[in-house]
This record gives structure tokens, sequence and C-alpha cells, in this order.
């Protein structure tokens, strides 16, 4: 393949780019794809904990080099910072290379909710509903490899196709939780994971090594994007990755198309690269930040802003979550190591009413917590979290309570994963001041937190501590209510059918340029209440199929 | 519990040399505060019993737990110097149930440097315990095996054939 001709050029490998090169490449267009960050392979992640800690360095950029400049408004006047919030990772596979893996659909109300809801702060209906992307969800889960069970799952949600692999095997505190759910009326089910429970597509099952979320899988069980859309876009021969290539800037010509998209490759040198189609895939804050950085005398706002909506409206999930510690007696059998706990709730997604000034609460995941012998010892000792003493503790105390700390007891956490509203006062800018090492300006991250996170994220918490104190922990409690998720920023490039009031149409095409698609979480209206990767991949698909139906009759 | 991989640090440094090391002094205080943060008893060894020593010096070679040993290191002539105000001997010298007081005393004064020296000395005792024997410590896994912890055949650094295929 010409890499200088290829049919698309895609900016960025992570959900949304993997799958948009995937759909691309299987129907027989040649991709090229620059990612900006390396390369890794299974051998590059190893399963140590202290390594683990390090593992940061290894997904996210320096401070120094790419920083994000967070202005936190909840303050005032608003704390302004030098920060790595809003990166997840970059390197080939993107944030999807670490994820926990958490792929879940969001629920039919989530496009709707401006028409369910009412109106409240800037949240709008989506340009399609749950019935358009439900084929898209079957086939991302399909080419993932998502285990679950139908067994409790939301019947309002629709499912084509059952899910394509089984659910993991249950620990006992597992079934405990679905008895005590069930006698409450609730419909506890297996989270959905885009991680094997079984083998699939040439990958081994999970070897439950207690590491994963936040670290590279060594055996390619996890259905990262790299192991999944990339190896099968690669696989068809018209998909040529190229790593180490940050794309500095999108050139527009003046009858409004996108005619190169320059970048600077792992040597430092400036290139440029043309294809008809070029689809930009860097998440909500880069590909805004990349759109911004790209005025020109053709787009004086900065690529597809006549709206100036670009970089308006940004999301990060709200997160709260909590803890029950269960005690191990000696007789009690202990589980399989491959048994989990993997449970989910939809049924505090909606608040009972509007006490909170919305009706909106959050998906509820509860997972066993891993034993990480280290990490478990820190917070013995430095006084903090599930066994805490509120003091630094050493010398024969310490021993006395490290003692059979990882084995003598199983907890399980939670994390409520609850809706971001999008708001005036969260969005992305170009800082003034600050640059990145390339010399162009940092994102700004303008951040505003509304009281209804901590409100909504205690509320659904407590449901979660009151169902693991009813199951028999010997305490429970909630860690932390409505606090900011760095990872998974969406908005900033928003999807409707009014150009004046959107970004991109419902298949991620500019309003303003047409051989120019976004496609990655920017696009999402709202946040809804649950991980986004799985939308995010399916959107992309749904995309990248209009793409390649209409690119003759579009002729880009 | 055997490890394949408990001794490769200590022949690293003796093939490499050391970057960055502690002084003869700096070593026995610190090997003297780790008795003192976790010690060996009748119930299995401490740190010291695990080697975390051992743990310090291949860290400060290969840049693990960097800004906690670099706390460390600044600390302990503090370290010295307090316990030679209270006690009139150096912190080695000093009884054990002496650097016991000294620790606590440390411990109560609201200074947030000293707050963060002890913080750093007792998260670098625990890595010196509890990771991977690979990295030095936890030697012959006795850290884990006093947690309860039994490591996944990775994380124990042994590879069984055909593990990645």
């Amino acid at each position: 393949m010409n890499r200088t001709a290829a049919d698309a050029i895609v900016v960025g490998s992570g959900a949304g780019g993997a799958a948009v090169a995937h759909t691309l490449a299987s129907r027989g267009f040649s991709v090229l794809i620059l990612e900006k960050g390396p390369r890794y392979e299974r051998a590059d992640f190893v399963h140590d904990e202290m390594l683990a800690r390090g593992a940061q360095d290894m997904f996210l950029p320096s401070i120094e080099d790419d920083p994000h400049i967070l202005a936190d408004h909840s303050t005032d006047p608003p704390t302004v910072t030098p920060s790595l919030v809003g990166w997840t990772a970059v390197c080939v596979g993107g944030g999807t290379t670490h994820m926990g893996g958490t792929l879940h659909r969001l629920h039919p109300k989530d496009f709707t909710l401006r028409s369910s809801l009412g109106e409240f702060y800037d949240v709008v209906d989506w340009p399609y509903g749950y019935a358009q992307l439900e084929p898209f969800y079957a086939l991302a889960e399909g080419l993932i490899g998502v285990s679950g069970c139908g067994d409790g799952w939301p019947s309002e949600m629709f499912r084509s196709k059952p899910f394509p692999l089984p659910p993991f095997e249950s620990h006992p505190l597992a079934l405990r939780f679905d008895e005590e759910c069930r006698r409450r009326g609730l419909r506890p089910f297996a989270t959905p994971r885009g991680i094997n429970s079984v083998p699939f597509d040439g990958r081994p099952a999970c070897e439950h090594c207690d590491m994963c979320s936040g670290v590279g899988c060594p055996v390619g069980a996890r259905g990262s994007a790299q192991e999944t859309l990339l190896a099968r876009a690669e696989a068809t021969g018209n998909c040529v990755i190229v790593p180490q290539a940050a794309v500095v800037r999108l050139r527009v010509d003046h009858t409004r198309r996108v005619r190169a998209v320059d970048y600077i490759d792992a040597d430092g040198i400036e290139r440029t690269m043309s294809a008809p189609v070029v689809c930009i895939c860097c998440g909500a804050i880069e590909s805004a930040r990349l759109l911004l950085l790209s005025a020109s005398r053709a787009c004086p706002e900065g690529v597809a802003n006549s709206s100036g909506l670009v970089g308006r409206y940004l999301q990060f999930h709200s997160s709260s979550s909590g803890y029950g510690v269960f005690p191990q007696p000696d007789e009690t059998p202990k589980a399989a190591p491959s048994a989990v706990v993997n449970r989910a709730l939809m049924d505090y997604y909606f608040a009972p009413d509007d006490r909170y000034g919305y009706q909106k609460g959050g998906f509820i995941s509860f997972n066993l917590m891993r034993r990480k012998p280290l990490a478990i010892a820190e917070r013995i000792a430095l006084g903090q979290g599930i066994n805490s003493t509120g003091e630094l503790v050493w010398g024969q105390a310490l021993k006395r309570l490290l003692k059979n700390s990882v084995s003598g007891q199983e907890s399980v956490e939670f994390e409520v994963f609850h809706d971001a509203i999008p708001n005036a006062g969260t969005y992305v800018e170009l800082d003034g001041t600050i640059k990145d090492k390339f010399g162009l300006p940092a994102a700004r991250i303008n951040y505003r937190p509304l009281d209804l996170y901590a409100s909504v994220g205690r509320w659904a918490a407590e449901r979660g501590v009151e169902l693991l104190n009813a199951m028999g922990a010997e305490r429970a409690g909630v860690f932390s209510v409505g606090v900011r998720n760095p990872y998974m920023p969406k908005g900033t490039c928003r999807a409707g059918t009014d150009r004046r009031s959107s970004v991109v149409s419902e298949f991620g095409q500019s309003h303003d340029i047409r051989n120019l698609f976004i496609v990655d979480g920017s696009f999402m209206p709202s946040s809804g209440g649950s991980p986004s990767t799985l939308t995010i991949v399916a959107n992309a698909l749904r995309c990248a199929d209009y793409l390649a139906a209409s690119a003759r009759s579009q002729n880009f | 519990m055997t490890t394949r991989t408990g001794d490769r640090p200590r022949r690293a440094l003796a093939r490499t040399g050391c970057a960055h090391s502690l002084s003869a002094q700096d070593r026995e205080t610190l090997i003297a505060a780790f008795d003192v943060i976790l010690p060996g008893d009748d119930d299995g060894v401490g740190a010291n019993g695990a080697d975390a020593i051992t743990f310090v010096e291949a860290a400060l070679a290969n840049g693990n737990c960097r800004r906690n040993l670099k706390r460390v290191i600044e600390g302990l002539p503090l370290l010295d110097a307090y316990c030679e105000a209270m006690c009139g001997v150096s912190f080695t010298e000093a009884t054990p149930l002496g650097r016991s007081d000294v620790l606590l005393r440390l411990r109560d004064t609201p200074h947030p440097t000293v707050i963060r020296f002890l913080v750093a000395l007792v998260r670098v005792t625990l890595a010196g315990f509890l990771t991977s024997p690979r990295h030095g410590g936890n030697y012959d896994g006795r850290g884990w095996e006093h947690v309860g912890y039994t490591p996944h055949r990775r994380s124990a650094g042994i590879q069984s054939p055909g593990a990645d295929q």
C-alpha cells in the first residue's frame, strides 16, 4: 500500500480509531493510522506490583511534554495547575490497553434525556436512539469478545444477540449478592467484561493475576483495541499503523476540505500525509485541541468550528465508591482463584425523584478487591482505607495487623458511575501560555463540578453499602462521592442534527467539512451513567459503516 | 517458598556497581530503623529477615521507589541527630526501646517534613518486605508468607513454558 495515498487517514488508535480502521480496512479501503504514542507488545507488560505502579509512565506523557492545564472552578478564583487529567493512554490501542474492561451499554433513556427528564443545564437528546445503536453494540461485543449473561439483564435494554462469551465463574460472595438483591426485588447481573472468560478469537482466557486494570495484559486476554480491532484491521493487509506520529495540524483549503495532515515522526521530523478522508479519533480533549490548533484563514475559529462549540460541553464521569469487608472463616472452602464477584446493578440508574435536582443515578459495579499485598499493607500501616486505624502504625502492632491480611478476609469494593452534566462552565480551550514539547498551546480544561455529583453519588453509594451490610459484611462504608473520574472524557464535538448547536452529524461527519469525521468520545451529547468505552466503539462502527457505504456517492 | 529470581538484583549490583549508594552509616541506620518498623519475632521474620536492605540497594541502582527513597535518605541524618539530642547516642547505638521512643516522638511532631520522612520510611520498609523477590527484598517470599499472599506465578517471576502463546 502506498502510505502517502491511503483512502483514509485515522488519527489515533484507541476505541474510536481502531473501530473505524477495522470497518474501513475490512471493506477494502486502505487505512493509515497515525498514533502519537508507541506500540507495546504483550511482553512489555510485566506482572509486578511495584513495576505496575510505574505503568503510568508507560501510558501517559510526562507533564512537561504534554500537560493539560486544569482550571478547577470549584474554587473562586479557580485553581489552575498543569496536570495529566484527561489523558488515558498514549499508545497503540489507547486507553483500552489498560482498561478494567467494563463494557456496558447505555440505557435507552440516555439517548433522550431532555425529552424524558426535562430541561437541565445543557442536556440534549442524542441525534439517534438506542435502537439505531443496538446492532452496533452487538457487533462491538462480538468483535471484542464481551463476557456476560442474560440473567438479570435489564429487560428495557433490548439485546439482538446474546453475549458472545459466558460470564466468569461466580465467587460465593457473588451468589450471596444475587440472593440479597433478589430478596430486595433488585436485578443483579454479571458485569459485561471485555476480558476473555474462555479462550476466544485465538486469545487465551484470563489468568486472574490480581493486576489487570491500569496494567497491560501480558497474555492478551483483555480485548484491547490492539488485540482485537486493530489486529483484525492489520490482518486484512489494508491497514498500516505508524506509532510515534504526533499529528499537529490539519490543513484545510478554501473549498473547506481537509487536504493534508501534518505530523511529527519518531525522529522529530515534520511530515505531511494526505488522503480523501480524515478521521480524528484522539479522545475528547485532544481532538478538540487539534481542531482548535488547526485554525487558518479558511477556518479562523478552528477546524469544524463554525458553531463555536468545539471544546464545549466536556464531560468526565462522576464516580463514587465504597467497600465491604467479609470475614473468611478457616472452615470455609477457599473460592477458586478464577471465581469473581463481577456483579452490576442498574436499579439505581435513575433516582426515585428529583430530590437532587435531576432524576439520574448511576450504574453500580461490584468487584472483589484485588489482592495486592503491598497496597493492602500500605493502607494498614498508613491508617487508610478499610483497615483504617487513622494513624501511622509500626512495630509489633503492624506485624500483627499484617498477619494474614491478604488471605484472612475478602473485601468487595464497588464503584458508582454517574452522569456528568454538560454545562457551560466545563470545556476545553487552548491555553494562552503553556505549550507542549512541540511548542504548541496545551489544552486548558475548565472544570465546574455541580453539587449534584456529590449528592447523587452519596445516595447511590449508600445503596451499595446497605446491600453489603445486608450480605453480612463485618464492616462497610463509602470511600468517595462525586469524584471526577480522570478517564473517559467526552463531549467537546457534540453530535446533532442542527449545525448551529452541534459539531458533527449523527455519523460523526463534520457539518462544515465533508471529508472530516470525528469519531471518539467527543461526539457524546451526554455522558450516560456507565463507562463509555463500548458506546464509543459501537458509535465508531456505526459511523464507519456509513462512511464506507457512502464513500462513493459522497465522492470524497 | 522459592523463587528463581530472588538473588538477581544482588548479582546486578555486583556487575554494574551502584550509581547512588548508601553510606555505611546510612545503611546501618536504615537497618536499625527497619527493626523498629517491622521487627522479626516468634511470628516470623521482619524487614531485615526479608533482606529489605538489599531491596533498597537495588532500588537505588535501578530507580524503583525513587521518591520515597530520596526522602528516607535525606531524613536519616535528621533521625541520628534527633536521637543524639534525645538519648545522647546515635540511632544505631540506641537500645531498641530508645529507637522506638525516638520514632514515636517524631510521629507526634506536627512538622510536615518529619511526617513525610516517616511515611516514606514505612513505605520503603514495606516495599522491601513485600515486593516481588526479583527486586531484592522479600527474601524467599517470606513477606508474602506473613500476609498470606499466594503469588500468581507471574508475580513470582516464574514463567511456565507456553504461557505467552
